[in-house]
């Protein structure tokens, strides 16, 4: 008989998003009917996004994965059937024969990224980590920049409660469009500003989030550091700092002052665009419209410079004494809630002749690295949570790379373009059909996810995965492999949490967290103690830190001057709402939105070069050219393009270009992806 | 169409052919080895009704001239067509033809559902793979087939179902097969899909 009633399963969106959305799940008769938000999340309070809302057709589309596929010769579109003990035979033999071919396990590499940001999803690190030192990729395209400036300045990641910013007189959105991106976030703003505070974007496109403000300031790409020094240069002149606070909490104004007065106005004024009287509006805000709450979106620091974009403002925030006051603070990104053990990451093999650890590589500069280590080479590639060939730079080169691997096996839910590229692709679980738990980089909620359905075809989660394989290595030989193979989902779940952490959430047991998600009891206002895990133990203008590894001891500076004749635009990658980079993209209703990849550009610049409103054009730089169709948008400035990184396209034009930090947190430095520049022609 | 002309079809020959499609969309043919594909070939070439049709008579055609090349791709064919992991050109739901995004496990899957159920029937697996792919709809025509008191419920499943959307799906083989089977297969369904529309047309005896 048909069931009449719904069971409600609670889940959480495991994309890399501010939000972490928990979710309901309703199901009757073994189907997902429906999905909601969950109105006991208390920062996303039962509201999902448009993507949210759709995972019933992410979930139940046709085209998932559904059985285990090999594909033989790579890329020829020539797919089997596999059964999963073949593939699991397949994937066990190549590690057993390499391990006996180089005497290590270095041959095998792991490509991993956010996909998925469950933590029940590093079964497969932990898998790598139970062999011996393997090869990984290591580093982070996105943050990495922003994260070192903040651990400069601040020493830890901290975030702000939402709700802090219903204290504040002056909201600066700096660098994001969270109605694109973080929806959430502006029921609270727009609360904010119903209570008085004025919001302020600052911005190089004049988004839908710049549209719903007060004030919009629209400045030249990665110019964020040139404006934050001639607003602080004007703070300085006037006396609008906060000299009480300065001298409590912070270390190295003296010098900071020193720095800043000989450098130029002019120069900074032109650098980021501005003029002296949005100087003095942002400095004046700054110094008498407290508090100042300012958010740092993740595109200002994707720069060459973008480490010390984030350190101009921190330092600006810190000069006027915009810090752990209520309604304050540099928001960025935080990782203080993040309390769970690891234990997944920790079974590391018992026999000490084994190696641990890994031999990085570096995950911006993959396809390099690959080619570079060679004392053994990467034979072997897994690649997870990861669409490794539309979200890298250098893509022939990273295709030539691959050639030399002999096994290539990506999990996944879809065939992407990696995995077209793989000889293996394992059908992967969404998060309606397996156990995980997910923090948030923003908010402070941790959620839990439980299935909700049987696992589509025979999908199965990577925690399986890594155990079956596990378990088969070790039928091979005795402890082969440390991670284990027989703990349920729910016991690695168990051993996530610690008392300490389970008095953070104020539970006893993490079922409880079946009833609702909880909340990390961590302060709500960012460094309200004052209290800074830096050297000083105060609030670094002057980094000492940052200067031993050869970087710029203060945030603030003026850019160097390396707009290239040959290739005077900037070309900007700003997501859009209805995908995340490569995911959601297949979405039928999605595709009907944008049917075909656009680049805005302002109708002067249009009218300039002869290229009329939705035509084809060129758009070339010394690493290559796409074609790709022009829409008018005076959201732009004259020097600016937009493309929406949705598609694959846009790869032809990227290299990998250092961005000054990223090393101290993340392994690796962060790619400015934001720097790009190109030239246009008409077709 | 001229009704005598093709209504000539008998119960025997109707579950052959209603066989033959279960064991092609589960995928056993894929196993089958060459020597098999010419019994295979005389059993087809006895459906006199099928000889009836030009798509019949195409199928039989292009499986007279199978090629050791057509007889390796198959099963790469066979994937692309109806079992990913690429994009299904052909795709074996029903909800890919029926529903407004494409997405299976809606309203339309668990209509065929239904139909399962009240004949006491029910998917292995049920919620893991969806209840409308051709296979099932196929093997549930069969369990209805046998019995002629299954007539009114075999009528109404093959108009409500079936019959509905094996066209679209057939359109969508013949653009995008590039083998000699999976293009065989699909005018074998094609015409024996008219033999059937027909049968109901001239409201003879279904089961």
């Amino acid at each position: 008989m048909l069931d009449q009633t719904y069971s409600i399963t609670r889940h959480v969106c495991p994309r890399n998003c501010y939000s972490s959305c928990s979710m309901l799940g309703y199901t009757k008769n073994r189907r997902l009917h429906k999905v909601t938000g969950d109105p006991k999340h208390g920062y996303t309070k039962g509201l999902l996004c448009a993507k949210g809302y759709n995972y019933i057709n992410n979930v139940y589309h046709p085209d998932r994965v559904k059985y285990p596929m090999r594909q033989y010769p790579r890329g020829s579109g020539q797919w089997q059937r596999i059964s999963w003990s073949e593939a699991i035979d397949i994937i066990a033999e190549k590690i057993i024969e390499l391990y006996h071919r180089y005497d290590s396990h270095l041959s095998l590499g792991l490509n991993k990224y956010s996909g998925n940001m469950g933590v029940l999803h590093h079964a497969m690190e932990g898998f790598f980590n139970g062999l011996g030192r393997t090869s990984r990729a290591v580093g982070n395209p996105c943050w990495a920049p922003g994260m070192d400036a903040i651990y400069y300045d601040y020493g830890e990641h901290q975030t702000s409660d939402m709700e802090d910013i219903l204290h504040a007189e002056t909201i600066i959105l700096w660098g994001i469009n969270p109605v694109w991106t973080s929806i959430h976030a502006m029921n609270y703003i727009y609360e904010a500003q119903k209570q008085g505070a004025k919001v302020i974007t600052i911005d190089p496109v004049y988004t839908e989030t710049a549209k719903k403000s007060d004030t919009f300031i629209q400045i030249k790409p990665g110019s964020d550091g040139a404006l934050a020094l001639a607003v602080a240069k004007y703070i300085l002149e006037h006396n609008l700092y906060d000299a009480e606070f300065l001298e409590a909490h912070t270390n190295g104004w003296d010098e900071l002052q020193e720095y800043i007065q000989p450098l130029s106005m002019e120069e900074a004024l032109q650098q980021c665009g501005q003029t002296i009287e949005a100087i003095q509006f942002l400095a004046e805000r700054l110094g008498r419209s407290k508090p100042v709450y300012i958010w740092l979106g993740f595109g200002m620091q994707r720069h060459q410079n973008g480490g010390q974009n984030i350190r101009a403002v921190n330092a600006l925030a810190a000069i006027t004494g915009n810090i752990g006051h209520k309604g304050s603070g540099v928001q960025f990104g935080q990782r203080t809630t993040w309390k769970f053990t690891y234990n997944i990451l920790n079974y590391l093999p018992t026999d000490k002749k084994k190696a641990n650890g890994v031999r990085p590589l570096d995950f911006n500069n993959f396809a390099n690295d690959l080619q570079k280590q060679q004392d053994p080479p990467v034979k072997f590639l897994w690649i997870t949570c990861r669409n490794l060939l539309t979200q890298s730079a250098n893509i022939q080169q990273l295709k030539k790379a691959l050639q030399s691997l002999e096994l290539i096996v990506t999990v996944e839910h879809f065939l992407t373009e990696t995995a077209q590229y793989s000889d293996i692709v394992l059908p992967a679980t969404t998060q309606f059909e397996e156990w995980d738990l997910v923090a948030s980089y923003w908010h402070h909620w941790i959620s839990i996810n439980q299935p909700a359905i049987p696992p589509y075809y025979e999908s199965k989660s990577e925690l399986e995965i890594a155990r079956m394989l596990s378990k088969r290595l070790n039928e091979y030989e005795e402890d082969f492999s440390a991670f284990p193979s027989d703990l349920t989902d729910e016991e690695f779940i168990e051993q996530e949490f610690t008392d300490e952490f389970y008095q953070s959430l104020q539970i006893e047991c993490w079922r409880e967290l079946l009833k609702g998600p909880r909340r990390v009891n961590v302060p709500k206002t960012a460094w309200e103690a004052l209290e800074f895990k830096t050297p000083s133990g105060k609030i670094e203008l002057f980094s000492q830190q940052a200067r031993e590894i050869q970087l710029s001891p203060f945030g603030m500076a003026l850019l160097d001057n390396r707009r290239s004749e040959n290739y005077p635009f900037t070309l900007l990658l700003n997501h859009e709402p209805f995908r995340i980079n490569s995911q959601f993209q297949n979405l039928p209703s999605y595709k009907k939105i944008n049917k075909e990849p656009c680049i805005y550009i302002h109708p002067s610049l249009a009218k300039e070069k002869g290229i009329r409103a939705s035509s084809l054009i060129r758009v070339f730089n010394k690493n290559g050219e796409i074609v790709i169709r022009a829409r008018y948008s005076e959201d732009v400035n004259h020097h600016t393009l937009v493309i929406h990184p949705n598609h694959p396209l846009i790869n032809k034009l990227l290299t990998f270009t250092p961005a000054d930090m990223g090393e101290f947190v993340t392994g690796g430095k962060g790619n400015a992806l934001n720097d790009l520049q190109v030239n246009i022609a008409k077709l | 169409m001229i009704y005598t002309e093709i209504n000539n079809i008998n119960q025997e020959e109707r579950l052959f052919m209603y066989q033959l499609f279960l064991h092609y969309y589960r995928g056993d043919l894929l196993k089958l080895p060459s020597a098999e594909w010419g019994k295979l070939l005389e059993m087809l070439e006895r459906q006199h009704s099928l000889q009836s049709n030009d798509w019949g008579r195409k199928a039989i055609q292009q499986l007279q001239n199978l090629t050791d090349q057509a007889l390796e791709t198959f099963e790469f064919d066979f994937n692309r067509l109806f079992v990913g992991p690429n994009k299904l050109l052909a795709s074996p739901f029903e909800s890919s033809y029926q529903n407004f995004e494409g997405t299976v496990m809606q309203a339309e899957t668990l209509k065929v559902r239904r139909f399962y159920y009240y004949e006491g029937l029910q998917v292995a697996n049920e919620g893991g793979l969806p209840d409308d792919h051709i296979q099932f709809e196929l093997e549930f025509i069969l369990h209805l087939l046998g019995s002629e008191d299954k007539n009114k419920v075999l009528q109404l499943f093959l108009e409500k179902h079936l019959l509905k959307w094996v066209d679209q799906h057939w359109a969508r083989i013949e653009e995008h097969s590039q083998n000699q089977i999976t293009l065989a297969f699909g005018y074998l369904l094609k015409g024996f899909i008219l033999l059937e529309k027909s049968l109901i047309e001239g409201e003879g005896p279904l089961c």
